[in-house]
């Protein structure tokens, strides 16, 4: 279901904490209050995390709010099940650290883009973009870094601090694939041009993985009708953050992540680090300073 | 599909394909286009003829038309001064040459901002390397701002 409104409706999704600022607030009120005033986009509901808001507030949350105590990949995945059954258009990702500009969502949305995101940056030096390309050698992923000002680049994988999302992507996922429950209990989503039949529910032997030849090999079980665990879209493993593995689906269903570097966010810690500190640590690397 | 091309860069041949050369000091479009691709021509114009030029560009577009827009990158040259490693390129690429020297020279938000003032949707902002030809023959890489930009209704 989508909006019949003149303007697309946008979701706010908040879904991780570690440290919050009071600075964070005034920064973000602002924006959405202009926003709604000025902006080309309807605000839906506020999906947070319990801690993106004070406690007394907290009867006052609109949409699906979820314990703060949980891991940012279960929280990502609950608020993007709200966002899937309310009626927004698209989800506008941020964390109750990053303070994202004026108007960020409707310059996002301008771009016609359906994945998208603004720049933050990581709080301590060398206060690289949250940003990243893979080594396609490798798979790692590093950092984009030495970009223009003002750029508006393809990208292989965003964080989640400032990130807009139509919900089809979401939706191709989902219709793209399959979920499987590992031998050890969690979920996996796999591309269906990448299974082959027969598909179990059940192993009649359970056996550990192994690697033979190279290749790794794991008993998978389709994800049975009663387990009630959402969509897999955000995984935190591997010791990667969440927004790599959400990607790497996206990716496989033919969308990749834009970078708009004209949109620049403060990312709150203990002190606002943001694109000053940045362009401090990229001149020197270029011997400029 | 009818493109319109200022500067000096071509496009393979193609059934169903026009292809049209302009010179940005001396142009009239005629029609509408698919496509105008601006290569390496925008410095040539003075600051007070860009947007002019970028609204006539839209004009003449179809709805959902493409600009593509290719300028030598400000940064990149500013650089190479600042580090005293500027070579021919640089000089190139800040001052044009004798027949067509260049007026401006643009960072990609300077670019950007003109873009979507006229007011052009980017749907891309990147560096790219444009390969260009010298007076003697010989081929040199130049890095540029390389924006695509559509007209949206």
């Amino acid at each position: 279901m989508t909006s019949t409104s003149s303007k697309p409706i946008v979701d706010i999704g908040i879904a991780c904490n570690i440290n919050q600022s009071y600075l964070w607030w005034k920064d973000v009120m602002t924006m959405l209050l202009q926003e709604v005033r000025y902006g080309d986009a309807e605000i839906g509901m506020l999906r947070t995390v319990g801690s993106a808001l004070p406690d007394h507030n907290k009867n006052n949350i609109v949409g699906n709010s979820v314990k703060r105590l949980s891991l940012t990949d279960y929280n990502r995945t609950e608020i993007t099940k709200g966002f899937l059954d309310g009626k927004a258009d698209y989800i506008f990702w941020m964390d109750d650290d990053t303070a994202p500009p004026n108007n960020v969502i409707s310059r996002l949305l301008k771009s016609g883009r359906d994945f998208i995101g603004g720049v933050y940056f990581l709080p301590s030096p060398p206060h690289h973009p949250i940003a990243y390309r893979r080594d396609p050698e490798t798979g790692l992923y590093a950092p984009v870094f030495g970009y223009s000002d003002a750029a508006l680049i393809q990208i292989d994988s965003i964080g989640f601090g400032c990130t807009l999302v139509h919900r089809s992507v979401y939706e191709k996922i989902r219709d793209n694939h399959t979920v499987f429950v590992r031998t050890n209990g969690s979920l996996a989503a796999i591309h269906n041009s990448r299974i082959q039949k027969p598909i179990v529910t059940r192993h009649a032997k359970k056996e550990k993985p192994y690697i033979r030849a190279g290749i790794y090999h794991e008993q998978y079980t389709q994800q049975e009708a009663g387990d009630t665990r959402q969509f897999p879209y955000y995984q935190l493993e591997y010791g990667r953050t969440e927004d790599h593995y959400f990607c790497e689906l996206a990716e496989s269903v033919g969308i990749k992540p834009w970078l708009d570097t004209s949109i620049v966010c403060t990312h709150y810690k203990m002190k606002g680090a943001g694109h000053d500190d940045y362009k401090q640590e990229e001149m020197k690397a270029e011997g400029l300073i | 599909m009818r493109i319109a091309i200022f500067g000096s860069m071509d496009v393979p041949p193609q059934e169903g394909l026009e292809v049209l050369h302009y010179d940005i000091h001396n142009y009239t479009l005629d029609g509408q286009y698919d496509q105008i691709i601006v290569a390496n021509a925008l410095p040539e114009l003075h600051r007070n003829q860009v947007i002019p030029f970028l609204e006539n560009a839209y004009n003449a577009l179809v709805n959902r038309g493409e600009l593509i827009l290719y300028v030598p990158s400000a940064e990149w040259a500013a650089k190479q001064i600042f580090t005293n490693t500027a070579d021919n390129i640089t000089y190139y690429m800040l001052y044009g040459e004798e027949a067509k020297p260049f007026r401006a020279c643009y960072t990609m938000l300077a670019l950007r901002t003109l873009v979507e003032r006229v007011p052009f949707v980017v749907r891309s902002a990147s560096e790219n390397i444009l390969k260009i030809s010298t007076p003697e023959g010989e081929t040199v890489k130049m890095p540029v701002h390389a924006i695509t930009a559509v007209r949206n209704d």
